[in-house]
């Protein structure tokens, strides 16, 4: 083992330490409990960002330790140039989303519960992107909802969070189920757990076999990307978390789906077997688009809105991942990313708006822009970033999306109509931005500053979102390396 | 050589960029001397890169993995040098009237423009130049805002910036159905490898640019976005986009010369869409059906001469003629705002002058039928250009969307008239002016009913599943445990009460002593047969 390969658990180990340490820390001050969530989430950072010269040097780290030998699964984490830009997406969101809950209200009472359930959210989606043992994957993936579904249920917004923690787990967990089965009849059929191995086998099953677990992954996936009929679970959980949570669901959780299909269907069986597939991603995605930018546009409350923009973001990825070309599946992992800026700054910005108006009705909402132009630029910045506006980064990620649609050889009208179909996102996102920061300010009463602690990590999320749309080159040269390791030559 | 020209690019490109960030910081920048000295500026440095002679310039820069490259020719550097001289122009005649020049938010306008139309302008990978062009865009959608309290500029705003990015949207599917083939962003290498791909691809091709192109222009159907800038903007920031973004547009239709002559089909259509957005346009005019200002109408007939003229290939002295347009846009927005400034004599043979020149100098390039056609059309726009002028047809005639019918007094009774009521309430107001605000509001009641329907709908599922599985479990419940229980324990109780029943009749009864007798016997016959 390299010296460098025993820093890779430490991903997963810190954010456990800093659990341990919470629970055991029963009179932390939400400081104090803040302040150990962030150390443990910025050591967590770190690593990955050590250990990128190893990664450019190996092309992937791996950490294997036996776990049941009898049954061929070990604790087995792989980073990979895929993995790695998840996981930064997941842990920068987690770290951000920690940092802004500090100016909020959320978690002041059972304070060091709350940022060990934060730590173990976040240790779920990390374990989930590195995991390269099916069964690890599955525990890391359950992890996820089970610590997210805590804190709905325990922090979130009103007497509905019941039912909708409960509807919550039950819809998400449904698409769980179908990703477990196909996990279970790869392990039956090949008699191993690591995804190293099932990689280089998973092509020796039958076809129909092939075709099944395809699409029992695809839509397991797709219930976490909440695409178009499968989103149900989404506007409800995100309005009702804490805003803090609400920032990690949008922009690190939804990922996950996109990483699980390429990680599974994509990277187990051959283009050929899923070549069938790939037009009604393309339709999916495109009406998930529509759908959830039309239902964005006829929402009122100011969180929602931004949710189902998240059902029409995702429509985007999903029609990139459909196009099976290079270009389409690099704008889709880029679009992860974007989005996740995005994201995290729209909800901060509404988050700010909520608290400073106590309204989330947007049409009892006005004039912010004059009261707080600093909050305005914010805002601004995510409005055009959302609506694909150049120099920002989703521009990057939509034209490599559509050019995909064009590359794939599937009629022209389809990726015309999704091209097209992105105007939509400037009506609704210009009608939010419009409605809230535009004529006169309403409510009357308005606080005369706002909070700085919110304030801080916005502008630098605002910041971030245009360095990042500015110096594109990394991301996408990682965005290539990863697809490479998937597809090998794939052009 | 080349690292004088590469200094020349940065310094145009990033002097007015700083400055417009200064201004926002920094009060003092913000003056019209300052402003004055940078466009003298900006002006020597582009005839010394004219100077310099043609050359393509590699940037150390790079965009998607490719170098971001400049083509230093003739024609961008003759435009925005056009552009540049008209709001030099501007700028003179507004600080002879006003002292303050612009408001500061302008001036920061003024000069991101001034960067990346620039950038658009001699940009050789084509994303770099329709990521300037989408800025360009945005900046001149922003000048229409005035206040943060003002919803109805907003509107306006949003209107504008909509109907742009639809252009830049369909600019955006032809550069990426070229990529798609050339697999490069070079500007010259695309337009090339575009002429050799299918027809059908070709024409979507067309098509996209073709649709930005009039939108860009302002040309009749979409002349409505500059119209609701002319109606807010008087001042020097009219010139986003009154004269940059016109430049920009007509610039693109040069470039993309080579895809319409690609074809006999393209060259007619191009040259029968000019045409009939000639006709039309003035027939509207004649009509009275567009109460579009002179500026915005003058400036789409132009944008449609051009068409025609492209149809038949790069001529010689089209960037002249091009050149002329620019200049005639000043001359018209001139004459609109100061008519002191500017004679009407000029206004009206200006035009006939630039299309006579053009049709002089080539004179052997097109067909015969063209040359009486373009004759023919420019008389036709000079006689209503010179009717516009007696009846004093400036941006007095103001417009608003929810305007009503009204007919003038000037056109006879009749079926023309009945048909330009017709064709005013069913084209113009009805498609063209409230079109736009209905498609929105058609959305917005897609939208509403998706998310009565379909969305809540889901909701409802969602209850209804949950309150049927909740009766199940009840049902299942009650049957299967409730009942169950109740019945076992009914079961028990009996079964223990008829035990005790038992018992107690059992206890009740005498003892019989006689049944002893019965073990004993068991016990002797035991024995007996054990010692048999």
């Amino acid at each position: 083992m390299k010296s460098y390969e025993i820093l890779l658990p430490g991903i997963t180990v810190l954010p456990i330490i800093g659990v341990v340490v919470l629970l055991i820390w029963r009179k932390a001050t939400k400081k104090q409990a803040a302040t150990i969530g962030i150390l443990c989430e910025a050591f967590a950072l770190i690593i990955p960002i050590i250990l990128l010269a190893a990664l450019r040097r190996e092309g992937s780290i791996l950490f294997t330790l036996p776990w049941i030998p009898n049954m061929q699964i070990s604790f087995s984490l792989e980073l990979s140039w895929l993995s790695l830009i998840f996981l930064l997406t997941e842990v920068l969101v987690t770290l951000t989303a920690m940092i802004y809950s500090l100016g909020e209200t959320t978690g002041e009472k059972y304070s060091n519960y709350y940022y060990a359930l934060l730590l173990l959210f976040s240790l779920g989606m990390s374990g989930t992107t590195l995991a390269d043992d099916v069964f690890l994957f599955y525990i890391f993936w359950e992890l996820m909802l089970i610590a997210s579904v805590l804190l709905i249920l325990i922090w979130g917004h009103g007497e509905i969070r019941f039912k909708v923690a409960l509807k919550y787990f039950i819809v998400t967990h449904l698409g769980s189920l179908m990703v477990l089965v196909s996990l279970i009849t790869l392990y039956v059929n090949f008699g191993t757990a690591s995804l190293s191995a099932l990689i280089l086998q998973a092509s020796t099953l039958p076809v129909n076999m092939q075709v099944f677990l395809i699409l029992f992954f695809i839509i397991g996936f797709s219930v976490k990307m909440a695409i178009f009929p499968l989103h149900i679970w989404l506007p409800d959980a995100h309005t009702v978390a804490p805003m803090p949570v609400t920032i990690i669901l949008a922009a690190a959780m939804l990922s996950m789906g996109t990483y699980g299909i390429l990680r599974f269907p994509f990277a187990l069986f051959p283009l050929e077997s899923i070549q069938p597939f790939a037009l009604w991603m393309m339709l999916a995605g495109l009406i998930s688009e529509v759908y959830g930018a039309l239902i964005a546009l006829a929402e009122k409350d100011i969180k929602r809105i931004i949710a189902y923009s998240s059902v029409s973001q995702m429509g985007y990825i999903l029609f990139g991942l459909g196009t099976l070309t290079a270009r389409g599946m690099q704008g889709s992992i880029l679009h992860v990313v974007y989005h996740a800026i995005v994201k995290a700054l729209l909800f901060m910005v509404v988050g700010i708006v909520i608290s400073m108006t106590g309204e989330r009705d947007i049409r009892k909402i006005s004039g912010l822009g004059s009261k707080f132009p600093i909050l305005c630029v914010c805002a601004a910045i995510g409005v055009l970033g959302i609506s694909g506006m150049p120099p920002l980064g989703i521009f990057n990620s939509e034209w490599l999306i559509f050019g995909g649609g064009f590359d794939s050889g599937v009629s022209i009208v389809l990726t015309v109509m999704t091209l097209i179909g992105s105007l939509l996102t400037v009506v609704y996102a210009l009608r939010f931005f419009g409605l809230i920061f535009i004529g006169e300010p309403k409510p009357e009463a308005l606080p005369v500053k706002t909070t700085r602690a919110l304030i801080i990590p916005t502008v630098a999320v605002a910041v971030f979102l245009i360095v990042e749309g500015l110096a594109p080159a990394p991301l996408m040269s990682w965005a290539i390396r990863g697809l490479t390791s998937i597809f090998g030559s794939f052009q | 050589m080349l690292d004088l020209v590469n200094l020349l690019i940065f310094l145009i490109f990033s002097l007015p960029l700083i400055l417009g960030i200064l201004m926002v910081l920094c009060k003092a920048c913000y003056s019209k001397w300052v402003f004055g000295i940078e466009i003298g500026f900006i002006i020597a440095g582009l005839l010394g890169l004219g100077l310099l002679g043609e050359q393509k310039v590699v940037s150390s820069l790079s965009f998607m993995g490719e170098p971001i490259t400049f083509s230093i020719s003739t024609t961008p550097l003759l435009l925005y040098l056009g552009t540049l001289l008209a709001l030099s122009a501007l700028v003179w005649r507004h600080s002879r009237v006003d002292e303050a020049l612009l408001p500061r938010y302008q001036f920061v306008l003024l000069n991101l423009s001034l960067s990346f139309g620039f950038i658009a302008f001699i940009s050789g990978q084509f994303m770099i130049r329709f990521i300037a062009l989408e800025i360009v865009g945005l900046l001149a959608a922003l000048t229409v805002l005035s206040a943060f309290a003002d919803s109805l500029s907003y509107k306006r705003f949003v209107f504008i910036f909509q109907l742009l990015r639809l252009g830049d949207l369909s600019i955006l599917t032809s550069i990426l159905l070229i990529n798609q083939h050339a697999h490069t962003l070079d500007i010259s290498q695309m337009i090339k490898a575009a002429i050799d791909l299918p027809v059908n691809v070709r024409t979507w091709i067309l098509l996209g640019f073709l649709f930005a192109l009039l939108i860009k222009l302002a040309v009749w159907p979409f002349g409505h976005w500059l119209q609701r800038i002319r109606e807010t903007t008087v001042g020097v920031h009219f010139w986003i986009s009154g004269f940059l973004m016109p430049s920009l547009g007509y610039y693109l239709l040069y470039r993309i010369i080579p895809i319409l002559t690609s074809d006999i089909l393209f060259q007619n259509f191009t040259l029968f869409l000019g045409l009939v957005l000639i006709i039309l346009i003035l027939l509207a005019n004649i009509l009275r059906l567009v109460k579009f200002d002179r500026f915005t109408q003058m400036s789409g007939i132009y944008g449609c001469f051009l068409l025609g003229a492209v149809a038949f290939g790069a001529s010689q002295y089209l960037a002249y003629y091009i050149l002329g347009l620019i200049l005639y846009r000043l001359v018209l927005f001139l004459q609109a705002e100061a008519p002191s400034l500017m004679s009407k004599s000029v206004v009206t043979l200006m035009p006939i002058a630039i299309n006579g020149f053009f049709i002089w100098v080539n004179f052997n390039h097109y067909p015969m039928a063209f040359m009486a056609g373009w004759v023919l059309l420019t008389g036709l726009t000079a006689y209503w250009n010179v009717r516009m002028t007696a009846q004093k047809f400036s941006k007095t005639r103001e417009i608003s969307p929810t305007r009503k019918f009204h007919t003038s007094n000037d056109i006879s009774e009749g079926l023309i008239l009945k048909s330009a009521q017709w064709l005013y309430q069913k084209l113009e107001i009805d498609i063209f002016s409230n079109g736009f605000s209905q498609l929105g509001d058609f959305f917005n009641r897609i939208a509403a009913w998706l998310n009565t329907n379909i969305e809540q709908g889901f909701e409802r599922l969602w209850s209804w599943s949950g309150q049927k599985l909740m009766a199940i479990s009840e049902v299942t419940f009650l049957t299967f445990e409730v009942d169950a229980a109740e019945k076992t324990g009914a079961l028990v109780d009996d079964a223990l009460s008829s035990l005790d029943i038992y018992e107690q009749n059992i206890l009740k009864r005498s003892l019989r002593l006689d049944l002893v007798w019965i073990p004993l016997l068991l016990v002797v016959i035991l024995a007996f047969l054990f010692v048999v």
